[in-house]
């Protein structure tokens, strides 16, 4: 009996190693091909604002349609002439809307609306990262000298019973 | 001579097998995002459910079946609609009749994986832009949630 627990015990190790080791790998994988950034587990709790040199606002409708969200698993449904953009992912949701624009500069927000989480972490971090990671690529590629500033968010929880 | 028609005859067979068991044999992102927005545009939610890829389909009937069956013993209400992101209501409202959808380009990142994005036109000069994640499984194209 106590054999066969061991052995259990053994196998469930291995499992969760293997899971483990494949997961890192995974991140490893895309922290080397810039897809995400290493980042703090809580990293959606804070909103980033880029301020950057005025920048015609199709380019930047260009730029967000043309991110990747069939490998982020998110999907798009914004304005460009509102300029905002509302995404949505597998339990998450997330926004990047123009705050102002003075003609020598504009600012852009963006900040994750909603996430479900599961042991106090965030369920779908990997994908919500490749976003957050797109979008701060999109700024500094639009303008190098991109500012960012990042802003805590005011967090309200919600528990649902079948949830 | 009898080498080269063996050789072209299991060659067409090969790419008849391919194109029958690959992805997009059978519809494509487009098509499928297509058929989702003619759906929302008819007003019919069962043609809408059934471009979402599988999992999810299986998800919300569970959830309308035990929404159901909880409204029907304890009153209570499961919203399953949030599941969909909202498309119930989508579906049957009315606003969604004279909009226009166009794709405007679709762009495959992996074998399986598709980007299709749409265009809506909403009246009055007024647009949005949406971009739709794909997956293939099986063979078929479906609408990632």
């Amino acid at each position: 009996m106590d054999g066969t627990v061991w052995v259990v015990v053994g196998v469930v190790a291995v499992v969760m190693g293997i899971i483990i080791y494949f997961s890192m790998q995974t991140h490893k994988k895309l922290v080397s091909e810039g897809k995400i950034i290493s980042r703090r587990t809580d990293f959606m709790e804070n909103a980033e604002e880029f301020t950057l040199t005025a920048v015609d606002p199709a380019r930047v409708t260009e730029a967000v349609k043309n991110m990747d969200y069939a490998a982020m698993r998110t999907g798009m449904k914004g304005s460009s002439e509102h300029q905002r953009f509302d995404f949505t992912g597998n339990g998450w949701s997330a926004q990047l809307r123009r705050l102002s624009s003075d003609g020598a500069q504009t600012v852009y927000r963006f900040s994750f609306t909603s996430w479900k989480t599961r042991n106090g972490l965030a369920q779908d971090a990997l994908h919500m990262n490749q976003l957050m990671t797109a979008v701060e690529k999109l700024f500094v590629t639009l303008d190098p000298n991109t500012t960012v500033r990042e802003v805590p968010l005011e967090l309200h929880t919600k528990h649902g019973i079948l949830s | 001579m009898r080498k080269k028609v063996w050789s072209v005859t299991v060659a067409a067979l090969l790419w008849l097998g391919l194109l029958l068991s690959g992805c997009g044999a059978r519809n494509s992102p487009e098509r499928i995002v297509g058929r989702y927005f003619d759906a929302v545009k008819a007003g019919d939610l069962e043609e809408a459910i059934s471009c979402f890829q599988p999992s999810v389909q299986k998800q919300y009937q569970a959830a309308t079946s035990l929404s159901d069956s909880l409204l029907g013993t304890f009153g209570l209400n499961v919203d399953s609609d949030a599941l969909l992101g909202g498309l119930v209501g989508m579906v049957n409202s009315e606003t969604y009749r004279d909009y226009e959808f166009r794709v405007s380009s679709v762009t495959q990142s992996e074998t399986d994986r598709a980007t299709v994005s749409v265009d809506v036109q909403m009246g009055a000069g007024q647009s949005v832009t949406t971009c739709i994640p794909c997956v293939c499984i099986g063979g078929e194209w479906f609408i990632e949630k």
